[in-house]
């Protein structure tokens, strides 16, 4: 266990040790404060065009759908950006200056090179993810009032479906000992399994059925809600256990006798 | 005791040993000698348990090393090229090995300060270490080594790049240590096998050419010559 903490914690100070990360941070959170913002101020114009005309007729305008919903998909999308860009260190370059070489001489398993590896990544995401919570509570200021089971669901959600893709760009990572490679294809493949789900009301029922239950957005977009669906987060574990364990495959072929 | 058996490796069609055994007795320095592309690498990253041979098969203290995760911390490795994290100070790297190699808790501060006192980095730990010179992060990549007090110590080209002041301080470390661990050191510097180790093993494509023990009026370089003269190794198509 120690070990698997020692390499987390190491891999959490290269990436924060690094200028480039707080560069990221900013953009990212200047980018999701921006959508938040945006988000909150539409609805409040929305909001007062209802209130203030009785022949239009909204629904169900709230604040979950209206501005939570929205803002979760958006954060998300910008994580499918940065994720292969966070992950792409974490093999490849150990690879390239072969340093993944030394850590195969110390008396450390590959599953706890992966687990370390995983977590130390995911504490990094984390980090990121973690001052947008501040967002909703002073939204309050302005009389925004989110309902907190709501607001946990929701970032339950982001954490599982970073989970997921930390998981696939650790896979890739391990791959090549080429980043941008690695950035790059993992980019793309995630960024398919984000939008396989468009085209499942189109295709035939069966195969509609499957695209939708591959599609990453349609897990989420429930939990972005405060729906918590056991389905949902089996979907988000199995996809990150089973790309963790291909990345402990790909670490174990060195050992093969060919 | 280290005892290679009947060990080959090849990579795809490619055959990077052959048939390779011997022998290494507890704190012996022994020389692994040859041309580029002899294998010596190769037969390190085995014995260092990065990779089995295909075939044959190596014992440490009568325990096959395959897949034995014990038996790795009984080796120190400073592989060819010195690979480091570059992006952390080499406190926090010293001390991240130091957790991989099983140093209790308590006791890792301790270890970090002992092995760079031995081997003069003390000045430059709180350093990152992709900015330090070459010589500073040779002498880290032995500290790595040597953290875990491990039996046996295994150094690939550690000379390499490094200027002749930091070469001499280099083999002055490398015989001190030598008083109480075995050394298995690979070069293509005769020189330094003639100064540091007590027998030598001449590699030559991948096969085991001539396994000597260095003597006072020995010749090595007409030995080695006449070793890798015998068979050339091959014209690339």
């Amino acid at each position: 266990m120690s070990k698997i903490i020692a390499i987390c914690a190491k891999d959490f100070r290269s990436w924060t040790n690094h200028f480039s990360f707080y560069l990221l941070a900013a953009f990212f959170l200047g980018m999701t404060g921006y959508f938040f913002w945006s988000g909150l101020s539409y609805f409040s114009i929305v909001s007062f065009q209802v209130a203030t005309n009785p022949a239009m007729q909204v629904k169900s305008l709230n604040l979950t759908e209206g501005v939570f919903s929205l803002f979760m998909a958006n954060m998300t999308v910008l994580l499918l950006l940065l994720i292969p860009i966070l992950t792409m260190k974490s093999f490849a370059e150990e690879k390239k200056f072969g340093t993944l070489e030394l850590l195969f001489t110390y008396p450390v398993s590959d599953f706890q090179i992966i687990t370390g590896k995983f977590l130390g990544m995911l504490a990094v995401v984390s980090v990121l993810i973690l001052p947008t919570v501040s967002y909703f509570f002073l939204a309050q200021v302005v009389g925004a009032k989110f309902e907190l089971l709501t607001l946990l669901t929701g970032y339950l959600g982001l954490i599982l479906i970073s989970a997921s893709f930390i998981s696939f760009g650790m896979f890739m990572s391990s791959l090549t000992e080429h980043q941008v490679v690695s950035a790059g294809i993992c980019f793309a493949v995630l960024l398919f399994f984000w939008i396989i789900g468009w085209v499942a009301d189109w295709t035939s029922p069966a195969l509609g059925a499957i695209f939708r239950e591959l599609s990453l957005v349609l897990h989420y977009e429930d939990m972005t809600r405060g729906v918590l669906d056991t389905k949902d987060i089996a979907y988000f574990l199995f996809f990150t256990f089973f790309f963790l364990f291909a990345s402990m495959a790909t670490l174990e072929i060195r050992t093969w006798k060919r | 005791m280290i005892s290679v058996s009947r060990v080959s490796k090849s990579f795809g069609s490619i055959k990077a040993l052959e048939d390779i055994s011997f022998t290494i007795q507890n704190r012996e320095i022994i020389g692994f000698l040859g041309p580029n592309g002899a294998g010596k690498t190769t037969l390190m990253r085995i014995l260092t348990g990065i990779f089995p041979p295909s075939s044959g098969s190596v014992l440490i203290e009568g325990k096959n090393l395959a897949g034995s995760k014990n038996l790795r911390k009984k080796i120190g490795y400073l592989a060819e090229h010195n690979p480091l994290y570059r992006d952390i100070t080499a406190r926090e790297f010293l001390t991240y090995v130091a957790a991989l190699k099983e140093v209790p808790w308590r006791n890792r501060k301790k270890a970090v300060l002992e092995v760079a006192e031995r081997c003069s980095i003390t000045s430059v730990l709180n350093r990152i270490i992709g900015k330090l010179s070459k010589g500073y992060q040779q002498r880290i990549g032995l500290a790595q080594a040597l953290l875990g007090d491990p039996e046996v110590l295994i150094l690939d080209e550690p000379t390499n790049g490094l200027d002749p002041q930091q070469i001499i301080e280099m083999r002055k470390l490398v015989r001190e240590f030598g008083q109480n661990k075995t050394i298995i050191l690979s070069t293509h510097i005769l020189h330094e096998v003639e100064q540091t180790c007590g027998r030598v093993l001449i590699l030559n494509q991948g096969r085991l050419a001539a396994a000597l023990q260095m003597t006072e009026k020995m010749n090595l370089e007409e030995i080695f010559m006449e070793i890798v003269a015998k068979e050339p190794a091959p014209c690339p198509k």
